[in-house]
């Protein structure tokens, strides 16, 4: 089973500016964001165009934690995400 | 009386500038900001200040955001006809060929008296009797709904009992708002019977009750031609407040959907001249129209520096000028506004209470040094 609650239209990464991994800026919304170093990790992948199956992937990879927590994991970010308007 | 030499810059016409709103304090006035924007599209323009108080704090500036003289001017509770007498003495010593008011309290009275002023040969720049009052306070809420825009409910009030009645209707907290200044949240009834109080002490009634919407703050400042379009605007989300809830800090953000916004609203009312619109936005919900301010406002020479100089556009368009290419502001480039001790002496304040007007040179000072 894949995490696809959150579909993220390529518009909305668009509007994302990074500077470094940690700090992204909302080009629309005028919003700034600093990151955790996996919330980060999560949207730069997001904007390089990865879908959601394959972050769950390399959380699992990454931190080395079981499949259903990694799925947890992301989709909660992406839920934390859209709250605070990053993906607004 | 021979009149002050007025400078000769603008594309070979002899043309003087005045400008009101000359204090950048807690609440800063647009006045320096359009002086110093004005400056960087024209060095050796002549700037008049009509200062409305001695203490204006640019009349103490060094840098070039304060005008070359300034006249003390009768408080707009005065009246029109005062106005002009003031003017008339005035344009006896300068040659004024454009006033930029800068404060919404006085621009009624430079409308009753434009005609007279122009006569004289002194164009000011105003939106249309009718543009104006649809933009008040008390009448923004009808435009927003014309427009199908998202507005906090705003109702006005010529007594306390019926603000108590149109707060229990929308509903605690709202604000409680003067007719031009100031606003006071209220959390309760006893709250907004205190507002009111503080209010009406200063302004007067009616006052205006209005729903109170959280976000963040969006302001747009723009150059209208009068036909319904946006010369050039910039959009900011001012994102440090003063405890009054004065933008200290802005940042350029590039949203389709507030340019659309603001392009409705402007042709809507055909505006003519500079202009602030205000809203508020939470995330994942519409913009909300706050106010419109018929003036620049006191971040507009954030802009100039970075390309977009629209009171240099102003002029340039009412005198025929050039016209330096307007650029766009990028998203990212922001402002963070900077509080500075002015030195002066009590020699200049009193120069200033006692005779009521007083040069002021030091940026002309540092133009000829630097030439």
């Amino acid at each position: 089973m894949a995490a696809r609650h959150h579909i993220i239209e390529t518009d909305k990464l668009q509007k994302l500016r990074f500077y470094g991994d940690e700090f992204v800026f909302n080009t629309v919304s005028g919003l700034c964001y600093r990151l955790n170093p996996t919330a980060g990790f999560l949207l730069h992948s997001l904007v390089d165009g990865m879908e959601n199956t394959e972050l769950v992937d390399m959380i699992q990879k990454r931190y080395n934690i079981d499949r259903k927590a990694a799925m947890r994991d992301v989709e909660l970010l992406l839920n934390d995400l859209c709250e605070l308007g990053v993906l607004d | 009386m021979s009149k002050h030499p007025p400078s000769n810059i603008l594309d070979n016409q002899v043309k003087t500038v005045a400008v009101t709103g000359l204090h950048r304090g807690e609440n800063p006035q647009p006045g320096a900001a359009v002086v110093a924007s004005l400056r960087r599209r024209f060095p050796e323009l002549r700037i008049v200040g009509l200062s409305y108080d001695p203490l204006e704090s640019s009349l103490y500036s060094v840098y070039g955001d304060h005008p070359d003289i300034a006249y003390l001017m009768p408080y707009p509770g005065a009246g029109p006809d005062a106005l002009f007498k003031r003017l008339e003495e005035i344009l006896e010593k300068e040659d004024i060929a454009f006033i930029i008011p800068c404060l919404d309290l006085e621009i009624p009275n430079f409308m009753a008296i434009a005609s007279k002023l122009l006569k004289k040969g002194v164009h000011c720049t105003l939106p249309t009797k009718d543009s104006l009052e649809s933009v008040s306070k008390s009448n923004l809420y009808k435009l927003s709904q014309e427009l199908g825009i998202s507005a906090p409910r705003t109702e006005s009030a010529m007594d306390l009992f019926t603000l108590e009645t149109i707060a229990n209707e929308i509903g605690y907290p709202v604000y409680v708002k003067g007719i031009f200044y100031e606003a006071h949240i209220a959390n309760t009834i006893e709250e907004l019977i205190d507002a009111s109080k503080e209010i009406s002490r200063v302004w007067g009634w009616p006052l205006l009750v209005q729903e109170a919407i959280a976000g963040e703050e969006y302001d747009v400042v723009g150059l209208a031609d009068g036909d319904g379009g946006i010369i050039k605007s910039c959009a900011v989300r001012k994102f440090q407040r003063s405890s009054i809830g004065k933008g200290f800090a802005g940042i350029v953000v590039e949203d389709p959907e507030l340019d659309r916004i603001a392009q409705r609203i402007i042709k809507k009312l055909s505006w003519n001249g500079p202009f602030e619109l205000e809203f508020l936005k939470a995330p994942g919900s519409t913009h909300t129209l706050l106010e419109i301010n018929p003036r620049f406002p006191a971040w507009v020479d954030f802009p100039s520096q970075i390309g977009c100089n629209l009171p240099g556009r102003l002029i340039e368009n009412l005198t025929g000028a050039k016209q330096t290419p307007l650029g766009t502001c990028t998203a990212g480039q922001m402002f963070v506004r900077h509080c500075v001790d002015l030195v002066g002496d009590v020699s200049e304040l009193a120069e200033m209470s006692s005779n009521g007007e007083r040069a002021i040179t030091p940026y002309k000072t540092l133009l000829k040094a630097t030439q």
